[in-house]
């Protein structure tokens, strides 16, 4: 459309001009017009969605297992009378399901103590706890990055599609420089110049401020770095969908660029987005993982998968555990992302029906 | 063809030179110099130390300093890491290592993922498809370091099989080349059968099995051609992440490589380093991206390049 004059939104009036229409003769639409072509559009695509993902036996085991790791990682901790960050004297490198001698003595006169299952750390603090601590920092981190990275990822993704031509060449030449960048670069920028006027703007204390500047600066990283593989979608699908006719009759309707693209465009990729996000979020679990691997991720008493396993990977020789629960909650958790993903891409892939065998 | 190359070959410079100057801006900007270590605490001495480096000079100047430095083979000399040794040699050293490792992964994991994902599409719904499917779906969930680590447990602490660290014979690039592959291995395969499942319901392929094409030559001469496409689009990045080496990969298996050392060298803040590794890296990336869609069009002749550098 209109390809000689990529900056103009503008229809391309050739068309018309050779049906004998000019653009003077479209007229706005009024409101009672508008409420009509819109209930004939509504589209009922929502319950059948939700259908199909639920008889895929793989998005339903990945939506079972994400709803296991959510139950384990926010009720569990109430469950369990001891704090990620408690150290229990005398429970330095405790066996799973030993007791610290001041515990073996309550248990002699006969009061409840609630049993370490799987051991204290080096620092004699319970490792289930931290573990549950731990997977839910790491839930944390791969949510809000991955929302963080969908909302710029789409929006620049939309606006090159939308645009096209020169626009559209500049943004995507600006997301191959971004995924040029050293990441660990960035992080580690955010985090040393962010860590004072962090502390400033959220004051001393806070639950915000028990993340850590690593933390909140992992995430702004995260959506400076990872919007490109979202944009790079949205455009692709941005591309496709502006020729289309229900397009040029939003555009006939009056509808400006801004209400195209979030009343039509944006919610017509909506399945691809949320396909993409649910595949984003194992990479940001994985960087995560990777920086605390590092040293860069959360602040010290705090823990995530990643920083756990990093650690268990110092002591693997003596005490393998500890490196295999936080690796396989990980892995568990990525393979659950994954799995609702691809399923959730099947569902909304229309091609799937018809394709399936009997 | 010519013209359109050339177009891309002038973007691709001026992306590396947009990667280089953010690369240069950033690291300037984390706060901290090469200089403050315990050795010297004095800011007297730590500015005198910076003059002499020129990092006293204006930030656009010091960049185009640097970047006509870089043009002409001048890549300076380390501030840190291996104190006042020149870049270029340091880098020749280590890249190197990190290039065999990676191109022994990428050497192993490209055909497999091709040949698995297509052995998944082809037998749809059987055991050999669940089996890699299941396969595939754990490869890509397991963390690298995780994998790495697990992997020198079992075949070099437990089992005693296999070198845990070096590259000093054959048999030491069997683990870090399988911890490093196993991840692009699962992709591929994931990508390899997408693409599979939907060509193999085209009309084409049925018409060239009518005309009595035998299996191998329907999939490797008919199918392949369009299932590897995707393949393609992943694999150029990747080649360049990979012969750049892995961080995780290269400190659980000690290899003196690349990656590993980047990242030292940017927690240390050793200017020279971080930037002689970054245009490098930039440079393989938009180099296989170009290679890539050159290929692109010598697989599938129907995608014209010069339109889809607007379009596509």
């Amino acid at each position: 459309m209109n390809k000689g004059r990529p900056w103009s939104f503008q229809v391309d009036t050739e068309r018309f001009r050779y049906a004998g229409y000019r653009e003077d003769d479209f007229l706005p639409a009024g409101p009672e017009q508008l409420a009509a072509v819109i209930q004939a559009a509504e589209p009922a695509r929502a319950g059948r969605i939700a259908g199909r993902l639920l008889r895929s036996r793989q998005a339903l085991s990945g939506l079972i297992i994400l709803g296991l790791l959510l139950l384990f990682a926010v009720v569990g901790p109430m469950a369990i009378p001891y704090g990620y960050d408690q150290q229990i004297r005398g429970g330095n490198h405790l066996r799973p399901l030993e007791y610290t001698a001041a515990e073996e003595q309550l248990l002699a006169a006969g009061d409840p103590v609630c049993p370490h299952w799987l051991g204290c750390d080096g620092l004699g603090r319970d490792y289930l706890v931290r573990l549950m601590y731990g997977a839910r920092i790491s839930l944390l981190v791969g949510l809000s990055a991955a929302l963080v990275a969908l909302a710029v990822g789409a929006a620049m993704g939309a606006l090159a599609g939308w645009l096209g031509g020169r626009a559209d060449l500049i943004l995507m030449r600006v997301a191959e420089v971004f995924s040029a960048v050293p990441d660990v670069l960035v992080v580690l920028l955010l985090q040393v110049s962010l860590e004072e006027p962090l502390r400033q703007l959220l004051g001393r204390g806070g639950s915000f401020v028990a993340l850590g500047p690593g933390l909140i600066s992992m995430f702004m990283a995260f959506a400076l770095l990872y919007w490109v593989g979202m944009a790079r979608v949205v455009r692709g699908q941005v591309l496709r969908l502006k020729g289309q006719d229900f397009v040029l009759a939003a555009r006939a309707l009056g509808g400006g660029s801004g209400r195209i693209i979030r009343r039509h465009l944006l919610p017509h990729c909506a399945g691809e987005i949320i396909a993409v996000t649910c595949l984003q979020i194992p990479g940001a679990i994985f960087l995560e993982s990777f920086l605390s691997f590092l040293g860069l991720g959360v602040a010290a008493p705090l823990a995530s998968l990643g920083s756990l396993a990093a650690d268990g990977l110092g002591g693997v020789y003596s005490y393998p555990d500890r490196l295999v629960w936080p690796a396989l909650l990980l892995t568990l958790m990525i393979l659950a992302f994954n799995l609702l993903g691809d399923g959730l891409r099947d569902a909304l892939d229309p091609r799937t029906e018809q394709e399936a065998r009997p | 063809m010519l013209t359109y190359c050339l177009k891309r070959i002038a973007l691709a410079i001026l992306t590396v030179l947009a990667t280089a100057f953010l690369t240069f801006w950033l690291m300037n900007a984390v706060p901290g110099s090469p200089f403050y270590s315990d050795k010297y605490q004095d800011p007297q001495i730590v500015a005198e130390l910076e003059a002499k480096y020129g990092l006293d000079q204006p930030l656009l100047k010091q960049f185009g300093t640097y970047i006509f430095g870089f043009i002409q083979g001048e890549m300076g000399v380390s501030l840190k890491m291996q104190k006042n040794r020149q870049v270029a040699e340091i880098i020749t050293e280590k890249f190197p290592v990190s290039a065999g490792v990676g191109l022994a992964a990428l050497g192993w994991a490209m055909p497999a993922g091709l040949l698995l994902g297509m052995l998944a599409a082809w037998k749809r719904g059987a055991w050999p498809d669940g089996l890699l499917r299941a396969l595939a779906a754990l490869g890509v969930a397991v963390p690298g370091f995780v994998l790495a680590a697990l992997l020198l447990l079992l075949f070099g602490v437990a089992l005693k099989i296999l070198p845990t660290w070096g590259l000093d014979s054959w048999r030491a690039y069997i683990l870090p080349c399988l911890a490093l592959g196993l991840y692009p291995m699962c992709y591929i395969l994931r990508l390899t059968r997408a693409a599979m499942l939907e060509i193999l319901s085209q009309e084409y392929i049925r018409a060239a099995r009518l005309r009595g094409a035998g299996t191998g030559r329907l999939l490797f001469k008919h199918a392949l051609r369009g299932a590897i496409l995707p393949v393609l689009t992943y694999a150029g990045p990747l080649a360049a992440y990979l012969i750049t080496g892995g961080f995780v990969v290269e400190s659980v298996f000690s290899i003196p490589g690349l990656g590993r050392y980047f990242v030292q060298s940017v927690l240390a803040r050793d200017y020279p380093l971080i930037m002689a590794t970054t245009i490098l890296l930039a440079l393989l990336l938009v180099a296989l991206i170009l290679l890539v869609d050159i290929l692109y069009h010598l697989v599938d002749p129907r995608i014209r390049l010069a339109k889809e550098a607007r379009d596509e």
